[in-house]
């Protein structure tokens, strides 16, 4: 499978923060997460899909989200994912960890 | 397990959900019916990796996934149950026999006594003695006077508390109250500090004090062991009050002890204990008062409990402080040169008491500990079977492990599941070894046993023996099972996938099962070369010459205490006079005598003193006997000087005594004897005069040098004597009755306690011998069995691989017997390096243990040689067999094979 050159890799545990910033919003599917980072990346990140179930699943074991199944409006059976009161706070903490990050790497990449 | 499989199921359908909609997505790009489903898989990855990952997310707990694995374990073992049943089997024996040998190595060696904190007890010496001896102590000493006994109790300021026994059983009778006939009881006389010392609470009743241990004959009382208790009276709680009497002295019971207190011998269980203090009155009276008065008489064990933060070597050098005072007291103020130079070297070295003490343990330790060494090589060689079978059937599941390693399985998990298996199968035979070993253990006990019931040794699987039995099998099946694994998982896949059959480097698979096949060889080359050893050993201790004549004697023990005569009562004499006489009327006697000891049942040790000579170098220990004036003829010991005892020789008579031919050359040197007088003191030299030389022979060992000995008769030396010897010819059945019947015409109260014959008693010497002959021969055919097994499982493998080859050979006009030799030809430089590895390793085994074997030379050529050849016979039949099912192949089938 060739890769498309506009395309980058997601980093080591950022994957997290996506899912959790993409519940902010709604409770949501697994497909429907996917779809929503590549579409609000401008398709440049890739996310294999099947990536998103361990980390779903991981995120569901340590209480940031929770899962039920619902019937979508198009009548598909889907399990849906949304965010809980713990998962709320872990994202604030991520997202400050993320721009420190992304700060400290744009000094070194472009010193003043 | 139904939590898993929910969750499993609710995976799978979420994956499910998200790949139709995914699909219909694609369709509705553009994408054609048939390819969208390409399309959503490409979306989304590694379906079976991503599920196994997301699986690990859910944090199973390891039960969980341990189930998994085994669940798939057990239906592999159901799939071929010929293999599971072999190695199940051969581990089971493996398992088995190792843990019977630990379990009896743990009751005799390791466990420790059922007391409080037995890690505080400390031993003084090694109680490596038992018995009697007056010598002044010039070496690590064993056996302590009573009189030093207090002294270390008065003096020392590292003991919370001292105790002493008597080295030596009172194997007594007692009438209880109540009860009309007497019973023979295991008794040992120990001081009143004995249970507090130990932290013993009894049951019942209560225990004896140290304040009930002071005055000689003054406290009868006696502490009854649970197992007495149990056996005897059913555990009546109002026995305690109750009276025994044995001897003349009437007992009062006062306690019970625990179950599982067997006093502070490992392989004895006394049914009562009474305080040293009456040691003149209890039957045979060792040393009468003098026991508990006289600082030369030594003939205690002393156990002591060191005190909190006191550790054994400041211990040790108080001890030996209060040792040293003892005997310059003992020695007086103009000590000779000699007795200095001992009192120097004497010592007494502390040793921990808390495993209490055992003869069988030094009977038996260096036994039990070369049978775990043999039994664990055994178990090495079934690991070697069951490696070799696993690397061959690993080869025929290469397809299916080569599928399950592309879609996505770790190389880890596939090892951890094959893992999962070979532990399993270890598991399954621990438990059946487990069982085995429970009936294993019982038999080994009889073994060792000489006496007509087995020794009291608790060998059934405790804490210790399960976790040993657990950690061995979990060990075992990782030991076997990891190589195969590593080997059968390191797969080239593209090349599996297309063959599946022969494509794993086959060479270094190969390589693993041969060097497998060398292992095995060298290993059960090893045992049975060992095996070989033992048994000559046992063959030539069998024919040592004991110097006495074993065959056609009957050893009758006689209970004469029980008369109640006092030790020293002169119509002892005419008592055993009597008997003498009417059992030599008896017809098929030829001549009976009694002793105080025959072959291998103590010593009593004297320092002699040859008058008007100096003392030869070293004053070699005499070993004494007190005998009657049959004694050298029952034995069938010559007299080669002189004469023997006479019914001339009697109380009022001049003391006379015959020496043996060593003690003769060591103490009489150049000239005869006869007529010289010896005693066991310089003031005393004139006591004994020589009156005859009777020849050399064993007195308590068949390995023994050849020792100084002197022999009394019993009309001059008066005392309890418990053993008759007879002389017979013809049918011995015959003569014990008649025997019987002229005891009761002497006097009817007389009991017999036993009858053997002397052989079986010389028999009994050799049981550590036998045990471990006949033990180690079993091992080394048990591993020739495994390694034979491995090769001929080995050959049938490759002559299944090599069918097509072989056919073609034939077809092509090789002869059979070309075939057999093509394959047996493999296995050949196999077996040769084995021996080659395995031969050498024996020898040098040998010669670092040469002091087991007995009367053979440092390389024994007959065992080498037995060894090799019965190595190499087996392995050419367990070879031959494949080779000639493979010469039997119809060449057309075999063309066809693959």
């Amino acid at each position: 499978m060739a890769k498309e050159p506009n395309r980058v890799e997601l980093l080591q545990g950022t994957l997290d923060m996506l899912i959790l910033r993409t519940l902010l919003f709604a409770p949501m599917h697994g497909h429907g997460i996917a779809k929503h980072i590549q579409r609000t990346s401008d398709e440049a990140l890739q996310v294999e899909h099947g990536s998103l179930y361990p980390a779903l699943h991981r995120l569901e074991r340590q209480g940031w989200i929770a899962s039920r199944w619902e019937t979508t409006e198009r009548g598909r059976e889907m399990k849906f994912y949304r965010l809980t009161a713990a998962g709320r706070k872990q994202l604030t903490i991520e997202e400050s960890k993320w721009k420190q990050l992304a700060r400290a790497i744009g000094r070194v990449m472009r010193p003043a | 397990m139904w939590r898993w499989k929910k969750r499993d199921q609710d995976l799978e359908r979420e994956i499910r959900a998200h790949m139709e909609l995914e699909e219909e997505e694609q369709r509705n790009a553009g994408v054609t019916p048939d390819e969208a489903p390409y399309a959503a898989r490409r979306a989304f990855g590694n379906v079976t990796l991503f599920k196994e990952v997301t699986r690990e997310m859910w944090g199973w707990t390891s039960l969980e996934r341990l189930g998994q694995d085994l669940r798939y374990a057990v239906r592999m073992m159901k799939n071929s149950p010929g293999f599971t049943l072999v190695a199940v089997l051969s581990l089971a024996l493996g398992i088995g026999g190792n843990t019977a040998i630990f379990s009896l190595m743990n009751a005799v060696m390791l466990r420790s006594l059922p007391v409080q904190e037995p890690d505080r007890l400390v031993l003084f010496g090694a109680g490596r003695a038992v018995g009697i001896t007056d010598s002044l102590p010039d070496k690590s000493w064993q056996l302590f006077a009573y009189p030093f006994y207090r002294e270390v109790q008065r003096k020392n300021q590292v003991f919370s508390g001292v105790t002493a026994m008597m080295s030596l059983p009172n194997d007594v009778r007692t009438v209880v109250q109540g009860a009309r006939a007497s019973e023979p009881v295991h008794t040992r006389l120990v001081s009143g500090t004995y249970f507090s010392v130990l932290g013993v609470t009894p049951v019942a009743g209560r225990t004896f004090t140290d304040a009930e241990d002071q005055t000689p004959g003054a406290n009868p009382v006696a502490v009854m062991s649970h197992s007495w208790w149990q056996r005897r009276f059913g555990r009546d709680p109002s026995v305690v009050g109750k009276t025994l009497t044995i001897g003349s002295t009437v007992y009062k019971i006062i306690g019970v002890t625990p179950p599982e207190f067997f006093g502070t011998t490992v392989g004895e269980s006394p049914d009562l204990w009474i305080p040293l203090a009456m040691n003149g009155q209890v039957p045979p009276g060792w040393g009468g008062e003098k026991a508990t008065r006289d600082p030369s008489f030594q003939s205690l064990y002393i156990l002591a409990r060191l005190r909190p933060g006191v550790g054994a070597a400041q211990a040790g050098s108080q001890v030996n402080l209060i040792f040293k005072q003892s005997l310059h007291q003992r020695v007086g103020s103009h000590p000779s040169e000699e007795e200095l130079r001992g009192i120097r070297r004497a010592l007494i070295e502390i040793t921990p008491g808390g495993r209490g003490l055992s003869e069988i343990r030094q009977q038996f330790s260096m036994s039990l500990r070369l049978l775990m060494a043999a039994v664990s090589l055994v178990l090495l060689i079934a690991c070697a079977n069951i490696a070799n079978l696993l690397l061959a059937r690993a080869a025929s599941r290469q397809k299916e492990i080569a599928v399950r390693l592309s879609i996505g399985a770790s190389r880890l998990r596939l090892i951890r599941q094959m893992l999962t298996e070979s532990v399993l199968l270890a598991v399954l035979g621990g438990v059946v070894g487990v069982a085995f070993a429970g009936w294993a253990g019982q038999f080994l006990v009889w073994m060792v046993s000489t006496g007509a019931e087995p020794l009291p040794l608790r060998v059934a699987p405790d804490a210790p023996v399960l976790i040993f039995t657990t950690l061995l099998a979990v060990a075992t099946g990782i030991l076997f099972g990891l190589a195969p694994a590593l080997r059968a998982t390191r797969v080239e896949l593209s090349s599996s996938l297309k063959e599946g059959r022969s494509s794993v480097s086959a060479r270094s698979r190969n390589m693993l099962a041969r060097a497998l096949i060398v292992s095995q060889v060298a290993l059960s080359a090893v045992l049975l070369i060992g095996a070989g050893l033992f048994v000559r050993s046992l063959v030539n201790l069998r024919n040592v010459d004991t110097g006495f004549n074993k065959e056609n004697v009957l050893l009758v023990g006689v209970d004469v205490p029980s008369l109640g005569y006092e030790g020293d009562d002169p119509r002892l004499t005419s008592l055993y006079r009597q008997v003498e006489q009417r059992v030599n009327n008896v017809p098929g006697v030829r001549s009976t005598s009694f002793s105080f000891f025959t072959f291998q049942e103590g010593a009593w040790t004297m320092v002699a003193h040859p008058q008007g000579r100096t003392p030869p170098v070293n004053q070699p220990e005499v070993h004494n006997n007190v005998v009657g004036p049959g004694f050298f003829a029952t034995m069938g010991l010559p007299i080669t000087l002189g004469r023997g005892f006479g019914l001339n020789d009697t109380a009022t008579s001049p003391k006379v005594a015959v020496i043996n031919e060593t003690m003769a050359r060591r103490y009489f040197p150049g000239g005869s004897p006869i007529g010289l007088h010896f005693g066991f003191s310089q003031e005393h030299s004139g006591d004994f005069e020589v009156v005859g030389v009777v020849k050399d022979a064993k007195y308590e060992s068949l390995r023994e040098r050849p020792t100084p000995m002197a022999f009394y008769p019993y009309a001059q030396r008066v005392q309890y004597l418990g053993e008759l010897s007879v002389r017979y010819a013809g049918d011995p059945h015959a003569i014990v009755p008649a025997i019987r019947r002229a005891f009761a015409e002497v006097n009817g109260n007389l009991p017999i306690t036993g009858v053997r014959t002397l052989a079986e008693q010389v028999d009994n010497a050799l049981v550590g011998e036998k045990l471990i002959a006949r033990l180690s021969s079993f091992f080394g055919l048990l591993a020739l069995l495994l390694a034979s097994i491995g090769i001929y499982g080995v050959l049938s493998y490759a002559v299944a691989r090599r069918t097509s080859e072989l056919g073609l050979r034939m077809a092509l006009g090789a002869p059979r017997s070309n075939v057999v030799w093509l394959v047996m030809r493999d296995v050949l430089p196999l077996v040769t390096i084995g021996l080659a590895i395995g031969v050498p390793a024996a020898v040098s085994l040998e010669r670092l243990a040469s002091g087991l074997f007995y009367g053979l030379s440092d390389i024994d050529p007959l065992s080498i040689a037995a060894g090799i050849g019965i190595l190499a016979v087996v392995a050419g039949v367990a070879a031959y067999l494949p080779a000639r099912r493979a010469s039997l192949v119809d060449p057309s089938t075999a063309l066809r094979y693959e």
